[in-house]
Parts: structure tokens; C-alpha cells; sequence
């Protein structure tokens, strides 16, 4: 224990035997390292320093300790207490956090309240905050929702003032404003107009694109076109994006194969490939080709036929192509088959 | 499968027949009483071969007996029969054969024409096997026999090899009667089945071009004279054989097998099953494959696939030809339409041309590399004969409606009676001959017997004239039952088909010269 301490307190016991029964209590205010030299006021009188003993008649008193901290702010500590007749008492003194004082505070209110007059948000938030607590200004609940209000309305107009200077991302927070009617009147209609223009914003970008080729964005673009999202709705636009799109994609398809190739070895073995091609002339769903009797297939029909469709020598020039059809194929990729070489014989028959 | 027309069959009545046999049968039926009336087993099997197994057997039997003994031109119509008779004895003096051997094969033009095979100048006789195809039907491929045809009777082993265009195959298919096959008449039997010959090339175009099959020819070994005698028996068998088509028990292996059971006895031992069972169902791939491994075929020359593609006796499908050609291709054109060759017919041909047209470095590409204009004219052939083919489904399709005839025939429909006779003239009765063509005979057909099988063109000459070929068009567009979509169908497969017919001539143009013999 603190040698001064024990001293201190043998003396304070010394103190009250002393004293009459009928007068004063004695308050001992006992102050931590942090407090000592700090003012007392016992109901707002100065009465020394801190450590100190102070008489006080019986009643509630209010007690305080104050250490100035700077020019404006202090650290505090407040206590009422009630003393009983002829009694001594003890109070440990541990001074607050430092904190504004009364007129720094004041002052500090009065600084809020002109930068919020003068269109300063984060002030406006603060002052509402302020009227909230009762600090530093009025506790007043209806001051403080008009202040929010207006701190709401004043960064809606910044979101608008960007929006209309194209920033996507404040266009979607106006429509979410007026979706909730934050800072800005509840208004379904405006929300559809601000998301409008935030579609026909992207619809631009991806007509750039498209118009650079990006298949992604044409496909895209079509579909726009089709919901009318940023562009007006137009089955002939959206149609033709389609076609530009199956264009570039085979464009690209067609691309990567020739580098496919062009790094193969013309003898690599080629996987087969079941044609998902559309051809017209495939479309036929009346007859599976596959069971066609062959014997149909082999028939003069076409000869029949040549009567009402074709003209005559066409027939003459089918039977050639099929005649060469059988052999150039193996004379193509098998050169040394026998087919090939029915392919030159032939070929060389028909030199002659 | 392939498929034919049906026929009926030919046929003495039985009072004929058993005059004839007492007429002609007598001097020799007091030696023979006894075989006379009983077939003896191989006889029976003999006769089914060549006639099929619901010919009846008693019937046959009489008949063949009394006409071997008695008929000199007896073995030249029914070799067949005639060897089992020659090898009891039983043979009248043999007449000479003619040359020939008569087989009908598909024509383009007559529908169905003789070929005559000199069996002196066959000079082997193969088993042919078709591999797998896409289709339910072509699961486990097809088999037939292939004939080596030289080109003379001198001719060179390789030249015999290499004379590919009059090689013949023949091979035990269902007769379909309709567009298409009827899978449950197919199992049930519901399809008649004959020995059907086509040109080697026709087979080779249908399986390696058309299906993507390889082809696979294993040469039977067997002397000159044996050759001989085959073709002329296999010509019997095809001028009568019918029998039930069924895909699973009576399908192309099972006949084919059991044909050579009789007609090459040297494969008799290779073609014998442990079981019934195993008797009742044979799959065309595992019939080729226990008989490449026979002593009396020569299976390791097919061993070396390239040296077999070299000699003949080997046809790869040709689907990887044709995505090198669109390969090569894609390579140097500047807007190709594809990826896959495939693809290639998904443009119309007067937009190809257009494409090629604009594609100057393509043109002068063409021009200079003989191996892509080779390309080019693959694709664009092969697009052709697909288009051709297309509309040979399209017209089948429109033909086939019955109503059509009727309306065509009809006064009120078709007032103008000229007009009538040319319909029935021109599309009616050509069409009528289409479908019931198939041959058919008692026995080979000898030389004088020709004319009676038909032959020449189907269409009258002069059907060929501007005027019928309008007003034909005009009328069927107008009568058939099914309007005007289905004839718009037809007619715009022909014009496509005239489009790249047109196509092909400009390559042609602009490419190495590729010359073809005009002859058919």
C-alpha cells in the first residue's frame, strides 16, 4: 500500500472524531496520479484542487473535477452525492476521456449548423445526429428527420447531376431512388425512364462491338432487338444480327480450322464428323434415305423425270459425273490403288 | 441390301411337264425307276440352292430327271442340276454352251439389260464383303460373290484385275416392292429373295462413295474349270432362285452360305455348324471372317492392306478422300461456306458459282494445281449426284401417290385425248414397266431366248420433244392430288441438280482438263 495513502487515511478518521455531531460533512476526494491539480467545484463553486477534503452540508451535492486539457477541451469528472448529517465520506476521482468544453462545444454546434445551411452534407448528417443527442443543440427529433431529409435530397441531386452526365451506375441509383423515394419523389415512371437509358447505353457499346466483328455482341444485339432492350423492337434487325453472328462464328470456325491445319501433316488421320449442317437438300423428313430402296434409286426414273423438269443432255452429262465420281475420289487420296488406276486409264482414254 | 422388282415365276403347267417326261423320259426310266422316284438328299439340297427351299421337291425332281436324260441343251439351261446327273451317269450327250452367260443387271436408262459373262474369261470368282454401314440394316455389313471379268480371253492376270468395270457381283437380296423397307416385313419374310447381279462398280459406288463402307474381296481358290462351271451354275441360280428374305434367319450370309455349301463343295468342311441353332443364324461379317481363314480362299493376300488396296482385292471407304479435298480446299479459298464436307451442299449451286466467281486467287489456284482443281471437281460432283439423288426421292415420292394415275387418266381431268395417250405413253407406262421389272427364267436363258426378257429403252423417243415435256409438266402440276408444294419440291431439286451439273462445266473450264469417255 501507498505510504501517503495509509497516512491520509489515519487522518481522515482523526477528522471525524473531531467534528461536532450537528455540522458539516467532510467529502475526501481522493484523486488518481491523472487527477491531481484538477479544480473542485462543489455546486458549481471552486473549491481547490484535487486531492481535497470539502465540507459540505447535509444534502445532495453535486461534485465536480475538472482538468483543462488544451484550450479546448477538458477531462471530467461530475458526481452528485447525497451526505448525511455530520458524516465523512470518500470519492474516487478518475477524470473522463477528454472532451470539448461546454463552449467548444458550443462552438463546434454552431459550426455544423452554418456548414449545413450552407449545402454541406456530411454536416447535415451530423446535424441531425446532433438534434438526435441534444448535442451541442436542441434534442429535437423532428429537426433531426429534417435534416436527414435534406442530406438525403442534396446527394440525390449529385447522383442525378451524374447521371445525366452518363454515368451508368448513378442512372440505376436514380431509378433505385425513385423505386424508394430516397431524396427524390417516389416516381415508378422516372425509375423506367433512368433504366432506359442505363439499356440504351449498353445497347450502344454492343452495337460497337457487333460492328467489329464480336459474334457475343451480335448475338446479343439480336436479342435486344427482339425485347426491345435499349433499341427499339425489330424482328428484321434482330434476324440480321442472327445471320452476322452465325457468319462470324463461322468465319472464325473456318479460321481456326486452317491453323489446325496448317499445322497438320496432310496424311494425319481425319476423325469423322457427323454434319449438323442444315443442307436443303437433307431437309426431305418424308423419306429416311438410309432404307431408300437402291433399286428405286438405280431406276430410269430419272429418266421419266428429265421429260417434265430438266433439259435432255442433262442426263448424258450425270452419267459422266457419276462415271468419274467412282474413281477420282481413291485416285485423289489412294494413288496407288486400283481404283486410281482405273481412274488414270480412264482419264487417259479419254485424252486420246 | 440391294433390291430388285418382283416377278412371277415361269412355269410349264404339270400336265406338260409329266407328258414330257413320259415323252422324252422313257428309254432311259427302266434303268433309274428306283432314283426316279425318290430324291435322293443331295439332289434335295441341290434343288433348293438353285431353286429355293420352298420349290417343291417331288415336282423337280421328276421334271429334271426326265429332261437330263433325254434334253441335249439340258446342262447349258440348268447347270447344276446337270452336274448331279453328269456325276451318276445320268447325263444326255451334252450340247456346247453358248459363250455367254446371261445376267441381269440395273441399267440407267432400260431399267434392267443382259450382261453376258464368257465364264472362259472369269478368271476368279471372289467372296465380296461389304463392311458396316450406318443404317439398321447394315449392321453387320453384306456378302456376295464378285466375278473377275477379263477384258479378252488372253488377257493378263493384273489387266483381269484392273478391268473393274466389268466385274459383276452377285448377291442374295430382298426384292422390295416399295420406296422403303418394311422392317417387320423383313423379319417375318414378307420380302422375296433372288440372286440379284449388278455391275462392280454400281456395288462399289453404293458401299465406298454413297455409304462410306470399305469394300473387302477374298479370291476363292479355285482352278480355271472349277470358275468356269461356278459362273455358269451361279447364273442358274439366278434366273430362278426365290426364296423368303428374313434379316435375322433367311438374310444374305445364310443364303450365300448355304448356296456355297452346294456350289463350292471344296467349302463344305469351313461352312459346316456344330448346331442347329448355330445353322439358323449366320451374320454376313462372321461368314467372311471363318472363311478368310479357309484353306480354299486366300486370306492372307488380304493381310497387307495396302498392298490389297494395290491389287484389287481391298476398297477403303472413300470419307476420308473427301475431307482431304474439303481440307485442301478450305485452305485456299477466301469465303469458304464449310468446315466439314459435309457441309459443302448447304449452299445452293448458283451461289457457289458466284462465290467461285468472285474468288480470283482461287480461280488462278485452280487453274495452276492440278491436285486442287482434283478437289474442287470431288466436292462438287460428289454434291451433284447427292442432288440427283435427292430428287429421285422427291419424284419417287410424288409418283408413288396412286390417285396420280387415276386423275391422269381421267377425261374430265385430262380432256384433251392426245394428251392422255401421251401421259400413258411417257410417264404412265414406263412407269408401270419400272416396277415389274425382274428377271426371271426357267433356267439360263440361251441366246435366242433374249427378246422375250425385255430390254431397250422405257421411254419412247419421241417423248424427248419440247412440246410433250411442257404439257406433261403443266398437267401434273395441276392434277396431283397433293397440290403444287410437292411438284415445286420436285421441280426445285432439278433445277439444283442442272445448277451443279452446270457448276462441274465450269470447273472443268478453268481446270486441268478432265476428259471422260461419252460412250455409256
Amino acid at each position: 500500500m501507498n505510504p501517503n495513502k495509509s497516512r491520509a487515511a489515519a487522518a481522515a478518521s482523526l477528522l471525524v472524531l473531531a467534528l461536532p455531531a450537528w455540522a458539516d460533512s467532510v467529502i475526501r476526494l481522493r484523486c488518481d496520479d491523472d487527477a491531481d491539480g484538477a479544480l473542485v467545484y462543489v455546486n458549481e463553486q471552486p473549491r481547490g484542487q484535487c486531492p481535497a477534503d470539502v465540507t459540505v452540508p447535509p444534502g445532495t451535492v453535486r461534485l465536480r473535477v475538472v482538468k483543462p486539457v488544451g484550450s479546448s477541451q477538458e477531462r471530467v469528472w461530475e458526481k452528485s452525492v447525497l451526505v448525511s448529517d455530520g458524516t465523512a465520506t470518500r470519492q474516487e476521482v478518475v477524470l473522463s476521456a477528454p472532451r470539448l468544453t461546454a463552449a467548444a462545444a458550443q462552438a463546434a454546434a454552431k459550426a455544423v449548423q452554418d456548414a449545413a445551411a450552407r449545402g454541406d452534407i456530411r454536416a447535415m448528417d451530423e446535424l441531425a445526429s446532433r438534434h438526435d443527442r441534444g448535442d451541442g443543440v436542441a434534442q429535437d427529433a423532428a429537426l433531426a428527420a429534417q435534416w436527414r431529409a435534406r442530406a438525403e435530397a442534396a446527394r440525390a441531386a449529385q447522383t442525378e447531376a451524374k447521371a445525366n452526365a452518363g454515368d451508368a451506375t448513378a442512372m440505376l441509383e436514380m431509378a433505385s431512388r425513385h423505386d424508394e423515394g430516397k431524396g427524390v419523389p417516389r416516381d415508378a415512371a422516372a425509375a423506367a425512364g433512368w433504366r432506359a437509358k442505363v439499356e440504351a447505353q449498353k445497347a450502344q457499346k454492343v452495337l460497337a462491338d457487333a460492328q467489329r466483328g464480336d459474334a457475343a455482341a451480335m448475338k446479343d444485339l439480336a436479342s435486344r432487338f427482339d425485347k426491345g432492350l435499349g433499341v427499339p423492337v425489330d424482328a428484321a434487325q434482330a434476324a440480321r444480327w442472327r445471320r452476322e453472328a452465325a457468319d462470324s462464328e463461322r468465319r472464325k470456325a473456318n479460321a481456326d480450322r486452317r491453323a489446325e491445319l496448317l499445322k497438320k501433316k496432310q496424311d494425319t488421320k481425319i476423325s469423322v464428323f457427323i454434319s449438323d449442317w442444315p443442307g436443303w437438300i437433307t431437309k426431305d423428313k418424308d423419306v429416311n434415305s438410309t432404307t431408300m430402296t437402291l433399286g428405286f434409286l438405280y431406276s430410269p426414273l430419272f429418266t421419266v423425270l428429265e421429260l417434265v423438269t430438266t433439259a435432255p443432255s442433262k442426263s448424258t452429262d450425270l452419267y459422266r459425273i457419276n462415271k468419274e465420281l467412282d474413281s477420282l475420289p481413291a485416285a485423289f487420296g489412294k494413288p496407288d490403288s486400283m481404283m486410281a488406276t482405273l481412274h488414270r486409264r480412264e482419264q487417259d482414254a479419254g485424252a486420246r | 441390301m440391294s433390291a430388285a422388282r418382283p416377278v412371277g415365276r415361269a412355269r410349264a403347267p404339270w400336265h406338260r411337264r409329266l407328258a414330257a417326261a413320259l415323252a422324252l423320259g422313257c428309254a432311259t426310266a427302266g434303268a433309274a425307276t428306283a432314283e426316279a422316284d425318290t430324291p435322293p438328299p443331295a439332289f434335295a439340297a441341290l434343288h433348293a440352292v438353285a431353286r429355293g427351299p420352298a420349290a417343291p421337291l417331288a415336282d423337280g425332281w421328276r421334271e429334271h430327271h426326265a429332261r437330263a436324260a433325254a434334253e441335249p441343251g439340258y446342262a447349258c439351261r440348268h447347270p447344276l442340276h446337270a452336274r448331279w446327273f453328269a456325276d451318276r451317269g445320268l447325263l444326255a450327250d451334252r450340247a456346247p454352251c453358248p459363250a455367254g452367260v446371261p445376267f441381269a443387271v440395273p441399267h440407267a436408262e432400260h431399267g434392267s439389260a443382259l450382261r453376258w459373262v464368257d465364264p472362259a474369261q472369269v478368271r476368279a470368282v471372289h467372296l465380296l464383303f461389304g463392311g458396316r454401314g450406318d443404317g439398321w440394316a447394315s449392321r453387320f455389313g453384306h456378302v456376295a460373290l464378285r466375278l473377275v471379268v477379263c477384258p479378252r480371253a488372253t488377257a493378263s492376270e493384273r489387266e483381269c484385275d484392273e478391268n473393274l468395270r466389268e466385274h459383276l457381283v452377285l448377291g442374295f437380296v430382298a426384292v422390295v416392292d416399295g420406296l422403303e423397307i418394311d422392317p417387320l416385313r423383313g423379319l417375318a419374310g414378307g420380302y422375296t429373295a433372288t440372286l440379284a447381279a449388278q455391275d462392280f462398280m454400281q456395288a462399289y459406288r453404293e458401299y465406298a462413295i454413297h455409304e462410306f463402307r470399305e469394300i473387302r474381296s477374298l479370291p476363292l481358290a479355285l482352278p480355271p474349270a472349277r470358275v468356269q462351271q461356278l459362273v455358269r451354275e451361279l447364273g442358274e441360280v439366278h434366273w430362278q432362285y426365290a426364296d423368303e428374305y428374313r434379316f435375322l434367319t433367311n438374310n444374305c450370309a445364310t443364303m450365300l452360305r448355304n448356296a456355297l455349301r452346294v456350289l463350292v463343295p471344296e467349302l463344305a468342311a469351313d461352312l459346316a455348324e456344330p448346331t442347329d441353332e448355330a445353322d439358323a443364324v449366320v451374320r454376313p461379317d462372321l461368314l467372311y471372317e471363318r472363311l478368310r481363314g479357309a484353306a480354299t480362299t486366300a486370306g492372307a493376300r488380304l493381310a497387307d492392306e495396302a498392298q490389297a488396296e494395290r491389287d484389287g482385292l481391298y476398297f477403303s471407304s472413300t470419307r476420308p478422300f473427301f475431307e482431304q479435298a474439303a481440307d485442301a480446299l478450305l485452305l485456299a479459298m477466301r469465303e469458304p461456306w464449310f468446315v466439314r464436307f459435309e457441309q459443302y451442299a448447304a449452299l445452293p449451286a448458283p451461289q457457289r458459282l458466284a462465290r467461285w466467281q468472285a474468288d480470283a486467287p482461287l480461280q488462278r489456284q485452280l487453274g495452276a494445281n492440278a491436285r486442287l482443281q482434283q478437289a474442287q471437281m470431288m466436292l462438287e460432283q460428289w454434291t451433284v449426284v447427292q442432288t440427283a439423288r435427292a430428287l429421285m426421292t422427291q419424284a419417287a415420292l410424288y409418283f408413288d401417290d396412286p390417285r396420280l394415275a387415276a386423275r391422269l387418266q381421267d377425261a374430265e381431268a385430262v380432256p384433251d385425248a392426245g394428251l392422255r395417250a401421251l401421259i400413258a405413253d411417257c410417264l404412265l407406262q414406263p412407269m408401270q414397266r419400272l416396277r415389274s421389272r425382274a428377271p426371271r427364267h426357267a433356267g439360263v436363258p440361251q441366246p435366242g431366248d433374249a427378246p422375250a426378257l425385255g430390254g431397250g429403252p422405257l421411254v419412247p423417243a419421241q417423248c424427248q420433244a419440247a412440246l410433250p415435256r411442257q404439257a406433261l409438266a403443266d398437267t401434273l402440276a395441276r392434277l396431283h392430288p397433293a397440290g403444287r408444294e410437292r411438284w415445286q419440291q420436285v421441280v426445285r431439286a432439278a433445277e439444283e441438280l442442272a445448277a451443279g451439273i452446270d457448276n462441274v462445266a465450269w470447273l472443268r473450264a478453268r481446270g486441268a482438263p478432265v476428259q471422260l469417255s461419252a460412250s455409256r
